[in-house]
Protein backbone atom coordinates (compact mmCIF):
# COMPACT_ATOMS: atom_id res chain seq x y z
CA UNK A 1 0.00 0.00 0.00
CA UNK A 2 2.89 2.34 0.77
CA UNK A 3 4.76 1.57 -2.47
CA UNK A 4 2.16 2.96 -4.85
CA UNK A 5 2.09 6.52 -3.38
CA UNK A 6 5.87 6.44 -3.35
CA UNK A 7 6.00 5.63 -7.03
CA UNK A 8 3.53 8.39 -7.76
CA UNK A 9 5.58 10.83 -5.72
CA UNK A 10 8.82 9.90 -7.51
CA UNK A 11 7.17 10.24 -10.91
CA UNK A 12 5.69 13.55 -9.87
CA UNK A 13 9.03 14.91 -8.75
CA UNK A 14 10.66 13.66 -11.93
CA UNK A 15 8.09 15.47 -14.04
CA UNK A 16 8.66 18.65 -12.04
CA UNK A 17 12.42 18.65 -12.58
CA UNK A 18 12.06 18.24 -16.34
CA UNK A 19 9.16 20.62 -16.84
CA UNK A 20 9.51 24.09 -18.37
CA UNK A 21 10.54 25.14 -21.86
CA UNK A 22 14.19 24.21 -21.51
CA UNK A 23 15.25 22.42 -18.38
CA UNK A 24 18.77 23.74 -18.61
CA UNK A 25 19.83 26.89 -20.43
CA UNK A 26 22.44 26.54 -23.18
CA UNK A 27 26.07 26.44 -22.06
CA UNK A 28 27.33 29.86 -21.00
CA UNK A 29 23.88 31.28 -20.19
CA UNK A 30 22.61 32.33 -16.79
CA UNK A 31 18.86 32.36 -16.18
CA UNK A 32 17.77 35.74 -14.81
CA UNK A 33 14.07 35.13 -14.50
CA UNK A 34 11.93 32.09 -15.03
CA UNK A 35 8.20 31.37 -15.16
CA UNK A 36 6.11 28.50 -16.45
CA UNK A 37 6.12 29.90 -19.98
CA UNK A 38 9.86 30.37 -20.30
CA UNK A 39 12.79 32.38 -19.07
CA UNK A 40 15.19 35.20 -19.70
CA UNK A 41 18.86 34.33 -19.77
CA UNK A 42 22.07 36.11 -20.64
CA UNK A 43 25.74 35.42 -21.16
CA UNK A 44 28.65 37.20 -19.51
CA UNK A 45 29.32 39.05 -22.78
CA UNK A 46 25.77 40.27 -23.21
CA UNK A 47 23.97 37.83 -25.52
CA UNK A 48 20.31 37.49 -24.65
CA UNK A 49 17.99 34.51 -24.79
CA UNK A 50 14.26 34.88 -24.25
CA UNK A 51 11.79 32.03 -24.30
CA UNK A 52 8.12 32.85 -23.87
CA UNK A 53 4.61 32.02 -25.03
CA UNK A 54 1.77 34.05 -26.47
CA UNK A 55 -1.90 33.09 -26.67
CA UNK A 56 -3.18 32.20 -30.12
CA UNK A 57 -6.93 32.74 -30.04
CA UNK A 58 -7.06 32.52 -33.83
CA UNK A 59 -5.46 29.07 -33.78
CA UNK A 60 -3.23 29.87 -36.76
CA UNK A 61 -0.98 27.32 -38.42
CA UNK A 62 2.79 27.40 -37.95
CA UNK A 63 3.37 28.32 -41.60
CA UNK A 64 1.02 31.28 -41.31
CA UNK A 65 2.65 32.70 -38.21
CA UNK A 66 6.16 32.09 -39.55
CA UNK A 67 5.30 33.92 -42.78
CA UNK A 68 3.66 36.76 -40.84
CA UNK A 69 6.81 37.05 -38.76
CA UNK A 70 9.09 37.18 -41.80
CA UNK A 71 6.82 39.69 -43.49
CA UNK A 72 6.87 42.03 -40.50
CA UNK A 73 10.60 41.77 -39.90
CA UNK A 74 11.66 42.23 -43.51
CA UNK A 75 8.99 44.67 -44.71
CA UNK A 76 8.09 46.68 -41.63
CA UNK A 77 11.37 46.68 -39.74
CA UNK A 78 14.00 46.37 -42.44
CA UNK A 79 15.60 43.22 -41.05
CA UNK A 80 17.69 41.18 -43.45
CA UNK A 81 16.70 37.50 -43.55
CA UNK A 82 19.86 35.39 -43.51
CA UNK A 83 18.36 31.90 -43.26
CA UNK A 84 15.12 30.17 -42.54
CA UNK A 85 14.78 26.48 -41.75
CA UNK A 86 12.70 23.87 -39.99
CA UNK A 87 13.78 22.67 -36.55
CA UNK A 88 12.38 20.14 -34.06
CA UNK A 89 11.80 20.33 -30.33
CA UNK A 90 12.12 17.49 -27.82
CA UNK A 91 8.70 16.12 -28.80
CA UNK A 92 9.59 16.08 -32.48
CA UNK A 93 7.29 19.03 -33.14
CA UNK A 94 8.33 21.12 -36.10
CA UNK A 95 9.31 24.72 -35.52
CA UNK A 96 10.36 27.49 -37.89
CA UNK A 97 13.80 29.02 -37.29
CA UNK A 98 14.60 32.41 -38.81
CA UNK A 99 17.97 34.14 -38.67
CA UNK A 100 18.03 37.90 -39.27
CA UNK A 101 20.51 40.75 -39.30
CA UNK A 102 19.69 44.28 -38.36
CA UNK A 103 21.20 47.35 -36.77
CA UNK A 104 20.45 48.15 -33.14
CA UNK A 105 21.78 51.32 -31.54
CA UNK A 106 24.13 51.74 -34.48
CA UNK A 107 25.63 48.28 -34.08
CA UNK A 108 24.99 45.33 -36.43
CA UNK A 109 23.07 42.66 -34.54
CA UNK A 110 22.09 39.11 -35.38
CA UNK A 111 18.76 37.75 -34.25
CA UNK A 112 17.58 34.16 -34.17
CA UNK A 113 13.89 33.55 -33.62
CA UNK A 114 12.25 30.13 -33.47
CA UNK A 115 8.50 29.73 -33.50
CA UNK A 116 6.51 26.67 -32.43
CA UNK A 117 2.77 26.31 -32.83
CA UNK A 118 1.33 24.71 -29.70
CA UNK A 119 -2.32 24.88 -30.64
CA UNK A 120 -3.76 27.62 -28.48
CA UNK A 121 -0.32 29.11 -27.75
CA UNK A 122 2.68 30.23 -29.75
CA UNK A 123 6.06 29.39 -28.25
CA UNK A 124 8.85 31.78 -29.19
CA UNK A 125 12.59 31.50 -28.63
CA UNK A 126 14.64 34.61 -29.29
CA UNK A 127 18.39 34.90 -29.22
CA UNK A 128 20.20 38.12 -30.09
CA UNK A 129 23.56 39.84 -29.69
CA UNK A 130 26.01 41.87 -31.71
CA UNK A 131 27.45 39.89 -34.58
CA UNK A 132 30.62 38.70 -32.89
CA UNK A 133 28.90 37.69 -29.65
CA UNK A 134 26.12 36.02 -31.58
CA UNK A 135 28.62 33.87 -33.46
CA UNK A 136 30.21 32.85 -30.16
CA UNK A 137 27.01 31.45 -28.67
CA UNK A 138 24.70 30.53 -31.54
CA UNK A 139 25.99 26.95 -31.72
CA UNK A 140 25.08 26.36 -28.07
CA UNK A 141 21.60 27.79 -28.65
CA UNK A 142 21.04 25.66 -31.72
CA UNK A 143 22.26 22.59 -29.85
CA UNK A 144 19.71 23.26 -27.12
CA UNK A 145 16.74 23.52 -29.49
CA UNK A 146 16.00 19.77 -29.59
CA UNK A 147 15.70 19.88 -25.78
CA UNK A 148 13.03 22.57 -25.90
CA UNK A 149 9.75 21.46 -24.41
CA UNK B 1 41.85 63.63 -114.86
CA UNK B 2 42.56 59.94 -114.94
CA UNK B 3 43.77 60.04 -111.33
CA UNK B 4 40.76 61.95 -110.23
CA UNK B 5 38.52 59.40 -111.89
CA UNK B 6 40.45 56.59 -110.18
CA UNK B 7 40.28 58.42 -106.87
CA UNK B 8 36.54 58.72 -107.22
CA UNK B 9 36.30 55.02 -107.97
CA UNK B 10 38.37 54.10 -104.91
CA UNK B 11 36.40 56.43 -102.71
CA UNK B 12 33.11 55.10 -104.02
CA UNK B 13 34.33 51.55 -103.46
CA UNK B 14 35.08 52.42 -99.86
CA UNK B 15 31.69 54.07 -99.42
CA UNK B 16 29.82 51.28 -101.12
CA UNK B 17 31.04 48.83 -98.52
CA UNK B 18 28.26 49.81 -96.18
CA UNK B 19 25.56 49.66 -98.81
CA UNK B 20 26.87 46.36 -100.07
CA UNK B 21 27.01 45.03 -96.58
CA UNK B 22 23.50 46.23 -95.86
CA UNK B 23 22.33 44.36 -98.93
CA UNK B 24 24.18 41.28 -97.79
CA UNK B 25 22.47 41.40 -94.42
CA UNK B 26 19.08 41.37 -96.05
CA UNK B 27 19.78 38.43 -98.30
CA UNK B 28 21.56 36.25 -95.76
CA UNK B 29 19.93 34.73 -92.72
CA UNK B 30 21.43 36.25 -89.59
CA UNK B 31 22.45 32.88 -88.19
CA UNK B 32 24.27 31.68 -91.30
CA UNK B 33 27.43 33.61 -90.54
CA UNK B 34 29.78 30.81 -91.58
CA UNK B 35 28.19 30.47 -95.03
CA UNK B 36 28.34 34.21 -95.32
CA UNK B 37 32.03 34.30 -94.53
CA UNK B 38 32.77 31.50 -96.97
CA UNK B 39 31.17 33.42 -99.78
CA UNK B 40 33.15 36.58 -99.02
CA UNK B 41 36.66 37.32 -100.17
CA UNK B 42 39.11 34.74 -98.75
CA UNK B 43 41.15 37.29 -96.79
CA UNK B 44 38.07 39.04 -95.46
CA UNK B 45 36.43 35.77 -94.56
CA UNK B 46 39.51 34.70 -92.65
CA UNK B 47 39.72 37.92 -90.67
CA UNK B 48 36.03 37.96 -89.91
CA UNK B 49 36.00 34.33 -88.87
CA UNK B 50 38.98 34.80 -86.59
CA UNK B 51 37.48 38.00 -85.28
CA UNK B 52 34.30 36.17 -84.37
CA UNK B 53 36.02 33.17 -82.83
CA UNK B 54 37.68 35.11 -80.00
CA UNK B 55 34.81 36.98 -78.39
CA UNK B 56 32.28 34.25 -79.09
CA UNK B 57 34.13 31.70 -76.99
CA UNK B 58 33.90 33.95 -73.97
CA UNK B 59 30.43 35.25 -74.65
CA UNK B 60 28.64 31.91 -74.84
CA UNK B 61 27.19 31.16 -71.42
CA UNK B 62 25.87 27.69 -72.08
CA UNK B 63 28.29 24.85 -71.30
CA UNK B 64 28.03 23.28 -74.74
CA UNK B 65 29.52 25.40 -77.52
CA UNK B 66 27.00 25.67 -80.33
CA UNK B 67 28.01 25.25 -83.99
CA UNK B 68 29.67 28.26 -85.58
CA UNK B 69 26.54 28.95 -87.65
CA UNK B 70 24.46 29.55 -84.52
CA UNK B 71 26.96 31.51 -82.47
CA UNK B 72 25.84 34.95 -81.51
CA UNK B 73 27.83 37.80 -80.07
CA UNK B 74 26.07 38.92 -76.93
CA UNK B 75 26.66 41.79 -74.53
CA UNK B 76 25.35 41.05 -71.06
CA UNK B 77 24.76 43.57 -68.29
CA UNK B 78 22.85 43.72 -65.03
CA UNK B 79 21.83 46.10 -62.27
CA UNK B 80 21.23 44.75 -58.79
CA UNK B 81 20.26 46.61 -55.63
CA UNK B 82 20.68 44.74 -52.36
CA UNK B 83 20.03 45.64 -48.78
CA UNK B 84 22.62 44.33 -46.35
CA UNK B 85 23.41 44.74 -42.67
CA UNK B 86 27.08 45.58 -43.27
CA UNK B 87 27.63 47.48 -46.52
CA UNK B 88 31.41 47.75 -46.14
CA UNK B 89 31.76 44.01 -45.76
CA UNK B 90 29.56 43.56 -48.80
CA UNK B 91 31.75 45.89 -50.86
CA UNK B 92 34.86 44.03 -49.82
CA UNK B 93 33.29 40.69 -50.71
CA UNK B 94 32.15 41.99 -54.11
CA UNK B 95 35.56 43.37 -54.99
CA UNK B 96 37.29 40.17 -53.87
CA UNK B 97 34.95 37.99 -55.91
CA UNK B 98 35.37 40.23 -58.96
CA UNK B 99 39.12 39.91 -58.72
CA UNK B 100 38.93 36.16 -58.16
CA UNK B 101 36.89 35.73 -61.35
CA UNK B 102 39.37 37.70 -63.40
CA UNK B 103 37.24 40.83 -63.58
CA UNK B 104 37.95 44.36 -62.50
CA UNK B 105 36.42 47.31 -60.68
CA UNK B 106 35.17 49.97 -63.07
CA UNK B 107 33.96 52.53 -60.57
CA UNK B 108 32.70 53.06 -57.06
CA UNK B 109 30.62 56.05 -56.25
CA UNK B 110 28.75 56.35 -52.97
CA UNK B 111 26.82 53.17 -52.41
CA UNK B 112 27.11 51.99 -56.02
CA UNK B 113 29.88 49.84 -57.39
CA UNK B 114 30.29 48.95 -61.08
CA UNK B 115 32.38 45.94 -62.02
CA UNK B 116 33.17 43.95 -65.13
CA UNK B 117 33.53 40.19 -64.98
CA UNK B 118 34.29 37.68 -67.75
CA UNK B 119 31.07 37.00 -69.65
CA UNK B 120 31.24 33.30 -68.83
CA UNK B 121 31.04 34.23 -65.11
CA UNK B 122 28.13 36.66 -65.54
CA UNK B 123 25.32 34.54 -64.12
CA UNK B 124 27.30 33.09 -61.24
CA UNK B 125 28.48 36.56 -60.25
CA UNK B 126 24.95 37.95 -60.27
CA UNK B 127 23.88 35.07 -58.03
CA UNK B 128 26.81 35.88 -55.74
CA UNK B 129 25.65 39.49 -55.52
CA UNK B 130 22.07 38.49 -54.77
CA UNK B 131 23.23 36.18 -52.00
CA UNK B 132 24.86 39.12 -50.17
CA UNK B 133 21.56 40.41 -48.83
CA UNK B 134 17.94 41.11 -49.59
CA UNK B 135 17.40 41.92 -53.24
CA UNK B 136 15.57 45.22 -53.56
CA UNK B 137 15.73 45.56 -57.34
CA UNK B 138 17.17 43.55 -60.19
CA UNK B 139 17.35 43.83 -63.97
CA UNK B 140 19.35 42.13 -66.70
CA UNK B 141 19.92 42.85 -70.36
CA UNK B 142 21.32 40.74 -73.20
CA UNK B 143 22.03 42.61 -76.44
CA UNK B 144 22.82 40.74 -79.64
CA UNK B 145 25.65 42.66 -81.37
CA UNK B 146 26.45 40.03 -84.01
CA UNK B 147 25.25 42.15 -86.94
CA UNK B 148 26.80 45.31 -85.55
CA UNK B 149 30.13 43.53 -85.12
CA UNK B 150 30.02 42.03 -88.60
CA UNK B 151 29.10 45.34 -90.20
CA UNK B 152 31.86 47.16 -88.37
CA UNK B 153 34.42 44.53 -89.32
CA UNK B 154 33.50 44.65 -92.99
CA UNK B 155 33.56 48.46 -93.06
CA UNK B 156 36.94 48.46 -91.38
CA UNK B 157 38.34 45.90 -93.79
CA UNK B 158 37.07 47.80 -96.82
CA UNK B 159 38.44 51.07 -95.52
CA UNK B 160 41.86 49.46 -95.09
CA UNK B 161 41.77 48.10 -98.62
CA UNK B 162 40.73 51.47 -99.98
CA UNK B 163 43.59 53.12 -98.16
CA UNK B 164 46.05 50.61 -99.63
CA UNK B 165 44.77 51.40 -103.10
CA UNK B 166 45.07 55.12 -102.45
CA UNK B 167 48.67 54.69 -101.31
CA UNK B 168 49.34 52.81 -104.53
CA UNK B 169 47.75 55.64 -106.51
CA UNK B 170 49.80 58.18 -104.62
CA UNK B 171 53.00 56.48 -105.75
CA UNK B 172 51.95 56.93 -109.36
CA UNK B 173 50.51 60.44 -109.07
CA UNK B 174 52.46 63.21 -110.77
CA UNK B 175 50.27 66.30 -110.65
CA UNK B 176 50.28 68.31 -107.45
CA UNK B 177 46.50 68.61 -107.44
CA UNK B 178 46.15 64.82 -107.71
CA UNK B 179 48.60 64.30 -104.88
CA UNK B 180 46.76 66.79 -102.66
CA UNK B 181 43.42 65.22 -103.41
CA UNK B 182 44.70 61.70 -102.66
CA UNK B 183 46.35 62.83 -99.45
CA UNK B 184 43.15 64.49 -98.34
CA UNK B 185 41.24 61.29 -98.94
CA UNK B 186 43.97 59.29 -97.19
CA UNK B 187 43.67 61.50 -94.11
CA UNK B 188 39.92 61.03 -94.04
CA UNK B 189 40.21 57.27 -94.41
CA UNK B 190 42.91 57.00 -91.75
CA UNK B 191 40.74 58.87 -89.27
CA UNK B 192 37.83 56.63 -90.15
CA UNK B 193 39.93 53.49 -89.70
CA UNK B 194 41.19 54.63 -86.33
CA UNK B 195 37.66 55.39 -85.20
CA UNK B 196 36.33 52.03 -86.36
CA UNK B 197 39.27 50.18 -84.80
CA UNK B 198 38.53 51.83 -81.46
CA UNK B 199 34.85 50.99 -81.81
CA UNK B 200 35.61 47.34 -82.50
CA UNK B 201 38.03 47.17 -79.57
CA UNK B 202 35.36 48.61 -77.28
CA UNK B 203 32.84 46.11 -78.64
CA UNK B 204 35.29 43.26 -78.03
CA UNK B 205 35.62 44.44 -74.43
CA UNK B 206 31.86 44.63 -73.93
CA UNK B 207 31.42 41.13 -75.35
CA UNK B 208 34.21 39.58 -73.31
CA UNK B 209 33.29 41.31 -70.05
CA UNK B 210 29.80 41.78 -68.64
CA UNK B 211 29.11 44.95 -66.72
CA UNK B 212 27.26 44.71 -63.43
CA UNK B 213 26.16 47.70 -61.41
CA UNK B 214 25.49 46.96 -57.76
CA UNK B 215 23.80 49.32 -55.34
CA UNK B 216 24.35 48.35 -51.73
CA UNK B 217 22.03 49.80 -49.14
CA UNK B 218 22.41 49.32 -45.42
CA UNK B 219 19.55 47.95 -43.39
CA UNK B 220 18.16 50.91 -41.57
CA UNK B 221 17.55 50.71 -37.85
CA UNK B 222 14.02 51.13 -36.69
CA UNK B 223 14.66 54.61 -35.37
CA UNK B 224 15.49 55.83 -38.87
CA UNK B 225 12.44 54.56 -40.64
CA UNK B 226 8.78 54.93 -40.11
CA UNK B 227 7.98 51.50 -38.79
CA UNK B 228 4.65 50.03 -39.59
CA UNK B 229 3.30 47.70 -36.97
CA UNK B 230 1.96 44.22 -37.48
CA UNK B 231 -1.71 43.63 -36.88
CA UNK B 232 -0.70 40.72 -34.64
CA UNK B 233 0.15 41.98 -31.21
CA UNK B 234 2.55 39.21 -30.25
CA UNK B 235 4.71 39.95 -33.31
CA UNK B 236 5.03 43.57 -32.23
CA UNK B 237 6.13 42.34 -28.79
CA UNK B 238 9.17 40.44 -30.07
CA UNK B 239 12.31 41.39 -31.96
CA UNK B 240 15.79 42.70 -31.26
CA UNK B 241 14.47 46.02 -29.97
CA UNK B 242 12.19 44.31 -27.45
CA UNK B 243 14.72 41.76 -26.25
CA UNK B 244 17.41 44.40 -25.78
CA UNK B 245 15.01 46.43 -23.64
CA UNK B 246 13.72 43.67 -21.39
Amino acid sequence: MVRLPLVVLVLGLASCTTSGPLAEPPAGFLVLERDEAGYRATTADGARLFIRSFPDPNDGELAFWADALEHDFTRNRGYELVAREAVHDSDGEVGDSQHYRTVHDGTPHDYLVVIFDRGSTIRILEFTADHETFETHVAAVRAALPKLR
Amino acid sequence: MRFLALLMTVALAGCSAVAWNAGAEKSIPSTATRAYFDSAEPSMAHELASGFAGPVETAVLTPATPPAETRRLMVYSAQVAVSVARPEEAFEALEAETERLGGYLLSRRGSTIVVRVPAAQFRSFVEFVKARGRVVDESMQAVDVTDQYRDLTIRLDNAKKARERLISLLDRAEKVEDILEIEKELTRLTTEIESMTAQRKALDERIAFSEISISVGGVRPRTQQARRFSEFGWINAIGVEEVMQW
